[in-house]
């Protein structure tokens, strides 16, 4: 779609002052979109130009270039006699500009922002990678997007992106279409010739604009993935910068693509810009319809249908211009099936699921994939569960041809290649059994990239990577892969591709019930009776876990997916607990948030493993294979530890479990959270926190020549020593779970604080007990920290090693404090023994105080009243959990996904490293502070993520470089509905 | 251990430790501070040392970066470099901007110059206030002394809306400048032992009465009191008039026979320094002569508090009780008005001198 962009330049405010004679600064702003550059007039001598310029108009042919490029808005010092200085530059996204809030427009239109072309205005800090911030720029840029139906499909304008694992609250997810993923490469400018001769400055900026251009690039390629799936969002996006260094740079983008409708918005009103499968427009070519079906076929049934007691879903032929003519006569069916709800019935159905069960029948939705008439096939089964991931990618652009439609077939095929949802909190049901973490790595030798338009070598790393992904869960009779991830380590031209998973069997029909809660209330009853049958759940659950919440529990995904005989010899296995009938493992180990209704007892907590080794002193090739060697006894080692520590703690089962090998020679980090159900239900309260949270580290390092060769009993007594790990202090929650399993929700309060730790010490011997020292030490730090925000939770926590020296480790942790009610305290005090002389709010209540949760109503009232002192106090909360603890997310305004370079050329004077680096902490806040609140004030950023932070510090020339890509998304928030409810 | 090379802390909200900032404002450095807060007991079971002075240290860099914004308030309001809460800001700003009575006595009626900054080493010795904390005040005096300096208008309003202070806090800055500015002498022995606190209340009676709003004293004022010299003629009757208002009681003994002997001494120190004070030599040695010639004869004298109260009250008569002025001022309408005169110099003379005489 051709567009035409609008830019005014209002004002700009507190200017540095660039002209020390007179101390002030001629100001002037140049614009700039792809190759086009506009200027405004210079405004002499004035800190705080007005420039009120008139429109400047950039005609764009494609809105790809849009997409792709930043406006830049670059302001100027004008310097009659030399050359121009730069005072700084604001990189604007245009794509939120392009999205035509197809989720999100029905109820932005009346706020009146949305009536015409989407704008944005406001004062923006103007960023120099040198100094910082320098002032701000009051601009309005607007958008004006000419439909053009030939170029239609090409077009990803409209998909949406959130960073966050989970479906957005206020939308409900249509359809499930699959694992997306691109993948971008580029020249690195900082290794280009043309670096020997410019400024540090100079290739700075020009990594900036790439970075930022390369970023673009890489969603919108995402997009028209989507579209051509039928989806309109991209949810659990994650994109990953790999600065290769000499080879270049590689940007990599991986998500979950979806239909999502807002819940209150009827699917039947597309937005004009709507790619829903199915809508008028898609339908004029017979190829389109041909692809349609396809993809409505490998669509899970709408929870819609599956769901008769929502209103609106009741009828759902009656829904007019239905958006899946294939699937529409299906729910009938599938209604009818239901009802009957035999287990015979069923296991046709879910054909799938169940089949994978039993041995033998695990192929069959691949074959029915495969078959050549598909499409009958597919209409048969069209309420049935499959659907997995299209893998878009491959997708081909559709032509008319009938031998296309075979091709199509043959893609979709393809498309269940990888059966990858990079969600990590899913709805309850939705899960019916966890297989356990899959994980594959690989070591690669990074060779020169030649035609940085070809991207085939790393695709292929990548595929192959993830092909051995899919083969472990095949292996685990799962068949998806949740929470997926992946990961690099570089380390001078060695590079580890790690991408890890949680295998699960799952019902794709209990989507939809995440959304409308109520409509889940009321329907669950009959999902939930095939579930139970399936699953064997029984009410017992209830009781004996104390879940007062969920009217069903479930604890169906523990079992084992598989039958006990396949199960590898000296797996352990026990009697479910709960349903007494499934048998369960003893520990189950995920990457996932625990999934929903799982009962709990116990409490989380954080299980860290860290494994450290030496690395022998080789280089390239020799390196890569010591490290592939000795990859699988790092991934042994952490596992054992992460095992050990379960035990010792009593718990069963870790979730959200993270792993990173970082390279010198690979650190590992998992963290994981559990819940577990059947043994450590059991296990004595004081000591039992059954969810845990871990992040597991390993990394080898160092220079050395020497392998250590390890005694056993050496290794015991280190192991031993590394397994006694503190516990929190009474007032303190440590997860890595966006809630602490086994704390009711509502006993969270409040976003209190993100926090940012970054801590790059000496590593004198790579051993695992340094490691866990120092790991230990900013633990404990954490927690002296935040003392007088306790009592606490600390969610969300992820930590990330790094080694960039030989003899150096950098480890940053990120989290969000959250405030906690008084029972949780008081449990807390209990658990740590009541010997700690007292907690301020008295341990007399008695134990089990944040069992019964009523109870904990009047302490939460007066916490309450403390607590609104906070909020609406700030600007902007910035949280790493998907959710507004507290609050409610009313609107999502967008993802975003900045990528800051900031060097200093006098690190002595700023402080040192450490003035450096908190300096840089702050703006890059205030920088996310200022972009989140132009997008029409969102007061909230959610899903933080700060994925990379690279750090290269150079005191002998008093100079130090800082690379920082942080993200998240937007929102809106509103915090009324929590007043209420308390 | 070793120290970390790096090891930073930094939240998206600015939660300001109000403890550790007293300690910094009061000028310790990051070591001294760090251990006064460990014998305060901060440290948690199972926090170290380090823990301690890394935190310290996070709050320090983050106080120093709060400094640089600090100088121009109305910015700092604005700055989203750290995220903090309106109330916190508020009373960030107070507290920055708030002062030791001790410190700020020595700077007072003195042109806040890097000449003075030098001699801070000193003020510290007298005062036992920190180095630091010394120049922090010495600089906040001096940064509003330069911009409300350049600006017109109301100086009280000025402070406020260019330093966000509260009320209390601008009155007293507008007391220090009006000091600064007319230069008081206010460091001579016999001075010494008043408090900052006592210049500020007459200093703020001066503003009051006899200043407009951009803190100029009426010269006009002090031109027409020298009229007031004509009541020296009166002296008699004026004794007559102050002493029937005294009288039942309204003194002691002590005071009571002082007055009566010594009355027309009083007086005429009272009169002398009205009509001297448009001389602005003589305006500056305003406190020292009000010290030596009224507070201290009657201390002397065995004056109680009361006394003064009493005294001030009674020779704050209306002019227009004696006789002759009576007439005068009916007589030549557009004469000087004595009465409104007499009034205005002694309603804030009166406080001065009872203020003086109180410490």
């Amino acid at each position: 779609m051709p567009g035409k962009v609008k830019v005014r330049v209002l004002a700009g405010r507190n200017l540095p002052v660039m002209d020390r004679a007179n101390d002030t600064t001629d100001a002037f702003v140049e614009i700039r979109l792809g190759t086009v550059t506009q200027k405004t007039d210079v405004c002499r001598r004035s800190l705080n130009p007005q420039w009120n310029s008139d429109w400047f108009r950039f005609e764009v042919q494609d809105d790809a270039e849009l997409q792709d490029e930043p406006l830049q808005i670059r302001v100027m010092d004008h310097d009659t006699y030399s050359a121009h200085d730069a005072i700084g530059k604001v990189y604007l996204s245009l794509s939120p500009l392009l999205a035509p809030e197809l989720i999100s427009r029905a109820d932005t239109a009346p706020s009146g922002s949305a009536g015409g072309p989407s704008v944005i205005s406001g004062w923006i800090p103007i960023y120099d990678t040198l100094h910082g911030i320098r002032g701000e720029v009051n601009v309005m840029v607007k958008v004006d997007l000419f439909s053009d139906f030939n170029k239609f499909r090409h077009s990803s304008c409209g998909v949406q992106y959130f960073s966050s694992p989970c479906v957005p609250a206020g939308h409900c997810v249509q359809a499930m279409l699959g694992f997306v993923h691109e993948l971008v490469v580029n020249d690195d400018p900082e290794y280009q010739w043309i670096d020997k001769i410019r400024t540090p400055r100079a290739s700075n900026e020009a990594r900036q604009t790439l970075f930022s251009k390369l970023s673009g690039e890489v969603q919108r390629r995402i997009g028209v993935n989507v579209i051509e799936a039928g989806g309109n969002a991209v949810i659990g996006y994650r994109q990953c910068f790999d600065l290769e260094g000499e080879t270049g740079i590689v940007v990599r983008g991986i998500g979950t693509a979806v239909s999502l409708v807002r819940t209150e918005a009827r699917p039947s009103s597309p937005s004009p810009l709507s790619r829903q499968p199915g809508s008028g427009r898609d339908r004029d070519s017979s190829a389109v319809e041909g692809s349609t079906a396809a993809s409505a076929g490998l669509r899970p049934v709408p929870s819609v249908q599956l769901m008769p007691a929502t209103p609106e879903q009741e009828q759902p032929p009656a829904t007019p211009p239905s958006p899946r003519p294939f699937a529409a006569p299906a729910p009938a069916a599938s209604r009818g099936i239901l009802a009957a709800a035999h287990q015979f019935v069923k296991d046709r159905l879910s054909f799938r699921r169940r089949g994978s069960r039993r041995t033998g029948a695990r192929a069959l939705s691949r074959e029915a994939f495969s078959t050549p008439n598909f499409q009958p096939v597919i209409e048969a089964a069209a309420s049935s569960t499959t659907s997995s991931g299209a893998d878009t990618k491959l997708l081909a652009q559709l032509v008319t041809t009938s031998a296309q439609q075979r091709g199509q077939q043959q893609d979709n095929y393809e498309s269940a290649e990888f059966p990858f949802i990079t969600l990590r909190t899913f709805p309850s049901g939705f899960i019916t059994h966890i297989g356990g973490t899959v994980s594959a790595r690989s070591v690669k030798l990074l060779d020169r990239i030649h035609h940085p338009e070809e991207s085939e070598t790393r695709d292929a790393w990548w595929a192959e990577v993830r092909t051995e992904v899919r083969s472990h869960c095949k292996s685990l009779a799962c068949n998806v892969v949740l929470g997926y991830e992946e990961a690099t380590t570089i380390w001078d031209d060695v590079c580890v591709l790690s991408a890890y998973g949680t295998a699960a069997t799952v019902n794709f029909a209990a989507l939809g019930l995440s959304e409308p809660l109520a409509a889940a209330r009321c329907d669950s009853r009959e999902v939930r009776s095939a579930l139970r049958l399936d699953a064997s759940l029984t009410s017992q659950a209830l009781v004996i876990l104390e879940e007062p919440d969920s009217s069903v529990s479930n604890c169906a995904p523990c079992h084992l997916p598989y039958s006990q005989g396949s199960a590898p010899a000296s797996a352990l296995q026990f009697n479910c607990a709960v349903c007494r009938k499934s048998k369960v493992p003893d520990v189950v180990f995920s990457t996932i948030e625990p999934p929903g209704g799982l009962p709990v007892t116990g409490r989380g907590c954080l299980v860290q493993a860290r494994v450290c080794r030496e690395k022998a002193d080789v280089k390239s090739e020799v390196l890569a294979k010591e490290v592939s060697d000795r990859l699988p006894f790092l991934e042994y080692e952490l596992h054992r530890q992460l095992l050990t520590k379960l035990r010792i703690l009593g718990m069963n089962a870790l979730f959200d479990l993270t792993r990173r090998i970082t390279e010198t020679v690979a650190s590992n980090r998992e963290a994981f959270n559990i819940s577990d159900q059947d043994e450590s239900g059991r296990t004595s309260d004081e000591e039992s926190e059954d969810e845990e949270d871990k992040p597991e580290l390993d990394l080898a390092a160092g220079n050395k020549d020497a392998c250590i060769l390890e005694m056993d009993d050496t290794e015991d007594a280190d192991l031993l020593s590394m397994l006694m790990s503190r516990p929190p202090p009474e007032l303190f929650d440590l997860v890595s779970t966006s809630s602490v399993p086994g704390v009711p929700e509502r006993l969270l309060l409040d976003d209190r604080q993100l926090f940012t730790r970054i801590v790059r010490t000496k590593l004198s011997s790579a051993s695992n007990r340094q490691l866990a020292q120092t790991v230990e030490k900013i633990i404990q730090g954490l927690y002296f920290k935040l003392r007088k925000l306790a009592p606490c939770a600390l969610c969300g926590l992820r930590f990330s090693v790094d080694l960039p020296e030989d003899d150096e480790i950098q480890i940053s942790v990120y989290g969000a404090a959250l405030s906690v009610s008084a029972p949780l305290s008081k449990q807390a005090s209990l658990r740590s023994a009541g010997a700690e002389n007292g907690s301020a709010d008295g341990t007399g209540e008695g134990p089990g105080g944040d069992r019964s949760a009523g109870r904990a109503g009047s302490v939460t009232g007066a916490l309450k009243a403390q607590n609104s002192l906070w909020r609406g106090d700030y600007d902007v909360i910035i949280t790493p959990l998907p959710h507004v603890t507290g609050g409610k997310v009313e609107r999502w305004l967008g993802n975003l996904n900045f990528f800051f370079i900031r060097e200093c050329t006098g690190l002595r004077e700023v402080g040192g490293l450490n003035g450096f680096m908190q300096d840089l902490g702050s703006p890059r806040c205030w920088l996310w502070c200022a972009h989140t609140s132009l997008r029409s004030e969102g007061t909230q950023l959610v899903s933080y993520f700060m994925s990379q932070c690279v750090l290269l510090p150079n005191p002998h020339k008093n100079q130090a470089q800082c690379l920082v890509n942080v993200g998240g998304d937007a929102v809106l928030v509103g915090h009324a509905a929590r007043s209420d409810d308390g | 251990m070793l120290i970390p090379e790096l090891d930073i802390f930094v939240g998206n909200v600015f939660i300001i430790d109000w403890e550790i900032f007293k300690l910094w404002l009061d000028g310790h450095e990051c070591p001294s501070a760090a251990s006064i807060l460990q014998q305060r007991g901060s440290l948690m079971a199972g926090a170290t040392m380090d823990m301690l002075h890394g935190d310290v240290l996070d709050h320090y860099r983050s106080f120093s970066t709060l400094e640089r914004l600090l100088e121009v308030p109305t910015l700092f309001v604005e700055q989203r470099v750290l995220q903090i809460s309106p109330n916190d800001q508020t009373d960030i700003i107070e507290k920055y901007y708030d002062f030791d009575d001790a410190v700020m006595r020595e700077l007072i009626g003195k042109k806040p110059s890097s000449k003075l900054r030098k001699e801070l080493d000193d003020v510290c010795e007298k005062t036992g206030v920190l180095v630091r904390s010394c120049r922090r005040q010495f600089d906040n005096v001096r940064r509003i002394y330069k911009q409300v300096d350049e600006m017109t208008g109301n100086v009280l309003d000025n402070i406020r809306q260019q330093f966000l202070l509260p009320d209390p806090l601008a009155r007293r800055y507008a007391a220090i400048l009006f000091l600064d500015w007319v230069r008081f002498e206010t460091h001579k022995r016999k001075l010494a032992h008043l408090t900052f606190n006592d210049f500020f209340v007459c200093a703020d009676g001066l503003l009051r009465h006899w200043a407009d709003e951009e803190c100029e004293l009426d010269k006009e004022f002090f031109q027409d009191l020298r009229e007031i010299k004509a009541i020296l003629e009166r002296e008699k009757e004026a004794k007559t008039v102050t002493l029937r208002k005294l009288e039942g009681g309204r003194l002691s003994t002590d005071a009571a026979g002082d007055l009566t002997q010594n009355f027309r001494s009083l007086f005429r120190s009272l009169v002398n320094i009205a009509t001297g004070l448009y001389r602005s030599r003589e305006l500056k040695d305003l406190f020292i002569d009000l010290q030596e010639k009224i507070v201290e004869p009657c201390k002397c004298a065995r004056w109680t508090q009361s006394d003064m109260e009493s005294f001030i009250a009674a020779i704050n008569f209306d002019v227009s009780e004696i006789e002759t002025f009576r007439r005068q001022v009916t007589g030549a309408a557009g004469e000087t008005d004595l009465p409104i005169l007499w009034r205005r110099y002694l309603r804030a003379v009166g406080p001065c001198i009872l203020q003086l005489f109180a410490s």
